[in-house]
């Protein structure tokens, strides 16, 4: 009966508290870069230092390169910690106006491994975000940092984060009669840039397997462009499947069990998807016009491709078996490579119109199509795992007869925060990991 | 079985009393006075509180002016239904219109010890008469009880001074200005999945001064489930903090200096924030 007595008591409480309350309505908002406060974190002796300050320095540039924060200055500090483990005071941060907080320390163990512990705090709230552990050896350093950011990303934003990722791409050399062309994989951030081939063989459109164990692209045997796997741990590469014709555009399946391409056989091309395992073939399109640059969704249950039939250069869904074939872009000129978002809500592609090329966004039905970045020629989208950035690359017009640099860049798909991944060579071609496992 | 059927049961009841409570317009049909009804006047329950809000100047002057045909119907209303509309009408008789008011809310509480009008059955000729004595009588014990009205006392009103009025909302532009200041402390990534579909409701409890006391964001269960909706909630949070944080430029301590007579009015604030109604900048 008290029971009773106190839900209703409450009730009456809840009614008539809403009912004393002033309404407003805030419509829109700024997105200005999050102020956020990164003291170097605490070693426990002089060995680990250099490793505390090499974690603080790598997190602040993945997160500072994301375009959503902005790291303080370390100077305007006012509170100094002594310990992980000491709460902060509030006062002091929200009078610098920082508005989140990552607190961290480095500890050598006796088995040689290090403790990386951070802290993330809302500096507003008052309250803890998130907070790790994490043991490793003091070389993994730099993973241990992506991963902190990461988690400070995934947090704050309620994305995951994609700092802990790489990238394959193709790295020029030589001019332009006798360009050679590598494939190379790199961290995200262009650090740890590994050259996989020798150059003998061109070598195309790279592309990962979700389980980031093999990439996939096309490399010319024999003057013959064919679709060949490489195996990043073994270091070899396999050629996919005996096909007549020539074939290129590779990329795998959500599974990492097939790959669609396409196949070019006496002057028509098509899509085909063939299983790993079986080495079954199947032909996903039928059409006297070029269908080409397949990319699954995300679900596995749609491919988004270009193709001609209508004339010029176009964007299509069709199912994955290939039925329901559906035209998504109708805008002026030719539009190419399309690519569809890890999270499914748009596809990405290439576009060419009035003598430009631009990368652009649409959603999966051809709607709210958007151009993110552009120039003398934009090429190749390919997103990061958490679908909200793109990396492409850039290739400035020729002067004075000679070819122009070509650069990798990433762009938010707000088109904001455009960025230049710093590589020693020229670059191209990048293909985008999935985070690491 | 029985827990579950009493808990049922006593949420039906507290629906049901809610209604009763905050939906009193359900019964509000106005109706015709009933020339042949008896007309009961009690008010012997009668206390005048902070929410009545009625200036003593006011209701003064009214006093001399307004007729007795208004008390009548008051006194009726009062009498039949007790309704939340009798506030917005214009008070007659300063101390018997307020009191009639306040007998509404308060009816358990009897601060003024005066003795009950006897429920008098009144033929349809004499009930205005009968009121009319009631009132007087009160009067008459009020002017004995009360202390002599100070011109501080002329002034304060009631709860907020001459200008304030129960009920009475800020205007469109005050609200307007409130919104644009938040609008402007509210950072948000406009690249969040799926925030063209996010509106976060954020209850903020302010203290007489303009700080900010709690500010809690009320889709618990989005908010623990839905990352994204997490970040959203927490930037519109943050943004009510940020605004609490600007010393005297808060948009709140503002408020408190510009209203504080209407501090019931915006003690807690139901704040709703639209990411993209008004565009991400």
């Amino acid at each position: 009966m008290r029971k009773i007595i106190l839900m209703l008591l409450v009730s009456l409480a809840m009614v008539s508290q809403a009912k004393a309350e002033l309404r407003i309505d805030v419509s829109g908002a700024k997105s200005d870069p999050m102020p956020i406060a990164i003291p170097t974190f605490l070693a426990s002796d002089k060995e680990v230092k250099g490793v505390a300050e090499d974690i603080t320095r790598v997190i602040m540039a993945d997160l500072e390169r994301s375009g959503l924060f902005e790291i303080m200055n370390q100077n305007g500090f006012i509170q100094k910690f002594t310990s992980v483990d000491s709460r902060p005071k509030f006062n002091d941060w929200q009078a610098i106006n920082a508005q989140a907080l990552i607190q961290g320390a480095v500890e050598q163990q006796n088995d040689g491994k290090v403790k990386v512990s951070f802290r993330l705090w809302d500096v507003l709230a008052e309250t803890q975000m998130e907070g790790k552990n994490m043991t490793t050896k003091a070389d993994n350093w730099r993973r241990i940092a992506h991963i902190i950011a990461d988690s400070v990303y995934k947090r704050i934003t309620g994305e995951a984060g994609y700092f802990d990722t790489r990238v394959v791409y193709i790295a020029e050399t030589g001019n332009q009669v006798k360009r050679v062309k590598r494939l190379a994989v790199m961290d995200q951030d262009g650090e740890n840039i590994r050259i996989l081939t020798d150059g003998a063989d061109m070598i195309l459109t790279p592309r990962f397997s979700p389980n980031m164990q093999k990439i996939t692209y096309l490399s010319y045997y024999k003057n013959k462009p064919r679709v060949y796997i490489f195996d990043m741990e073994t270091g070899k590469q396999e050629l996919v499947g005996n096909f007549p014709g020539m074939t290129f555009a590779p990329r795998f399946s959500p599974d990492s069990k097939s790959v669609i391409m396409s196949m070019a056989l006496n002057g028509n091309s098509e899509i085909y998807k063939m299983d790993l395992a079986t080495k079954k073939k199947v032909k996903l399109t039928n059409h006297p016009a070029i269908d080409t640059s397949p990319s699954f969704s995300p679900d596995g249950k749609y491919i988004t491709f270009n193709s001609d039939r209508s004339g010029t250069p176009q964007l299509y869904v069709m199912k994955a078996d290939g039925s329901d074939v559906k035209r998504i872009s109708f805008g002026n000129g030719k539009y190419a490579t399309p690519v569809w978002s890890p999270r499914g809500d748009y596809i990405a592609f290439t576009k060419i119109a009035d003598g430009n090329f631009y990368i652009g966004i649409m959603f999966p039905d051809g709607t709210g199509e958007r151009q993110l970045a552009s120039g003398y020629l934009v090429e190749a989208p390919t997103w990061a795992p958490n679908g909200r950035v793109l990396m492409y690359f850039r290739q400035d017009a020729p002067q004075a007869g000679k070819p122009g640099k070509t650069k990798i860049y990433t762009v938010d798909i707000t088109g904001y925060n455009e960025r230049m991944i710093d590589t020693p060579t020229d670059a191209s071609d990048p293909a985008w990991s999935p985070l690491l496992p | 079985m029985k827990k579950p059927l009493l808990a049922s049961v006593a949420l039906h009841i507290a629906v049901v009393v809610a209604i009763l409570v905050d939906l009193p317009m359900w019964f509000s049909s106005p109706r015709p006075l009933p020339e042949d009804a008896p007309i009961i006047v009690d008010l012997s329950q009668i206390k005048i509180s902070e929410m009545t809000n009625l200036p003593k100047q006011r209701t003064k002057k009214t006093t001399k002016e307004n007729p007795v045909k208004k008390n009548e119907t008051k006194v009726v209303k009062v009498k039949e239904t007790p309704k939340p509309e009798l506030k917005k009408e214009k008070t007659p008789e300063k101390p018997a219109d307020v009191k009639l008011e306040e007998a509404k809310k308060e009816p358990e509480t009897k601060k003024k010890p005066e003795p009950k009008p006897k429920k008098t059955e009144a033929p349809k000729d004499n009930g205005i008469k009968n009121l009319l004595a009631s009132v007087e009588k009160i009067k008459e014990n009020l002017e004995k009880e009360t202390p002599p009205e100070t011109p501080e006392d002329k002034n304060k009103g009631i709860a907020g001074g001459q200008e304030g009025s129960y009920m009475q909302d800020l205007t469109i532009s005050e609200k307007d200005a409130l919104a644009a200041k938040l609008r402007s402390c509210w950072n948000l990534d406009p690249g969040v999945k799926g925030i063209a579909d996010m509106i976060v409701e954020v209850s903020a409890g302010l203290s007489p001064e303009g700080a900010v006391n709690t500010v809690k964001i009320m889709d618990n269960y989005r908010y623990n489930h839905d990352e994204a909706f997490r970040s959203v909630a927490e930037s519109a949070r943050r943004a009510v903090l940020i605004c609490g944080n600007m010393g005297e430029e808060s948009p709140f301590v503002l408020l408190a200096k510009r209203h504080p007579d209407k501090y019931s009015l915006w003690q807690n604030m139901r704040l709703y924030f639209n990411p993209l109604d008004g565009g991400v900048k």
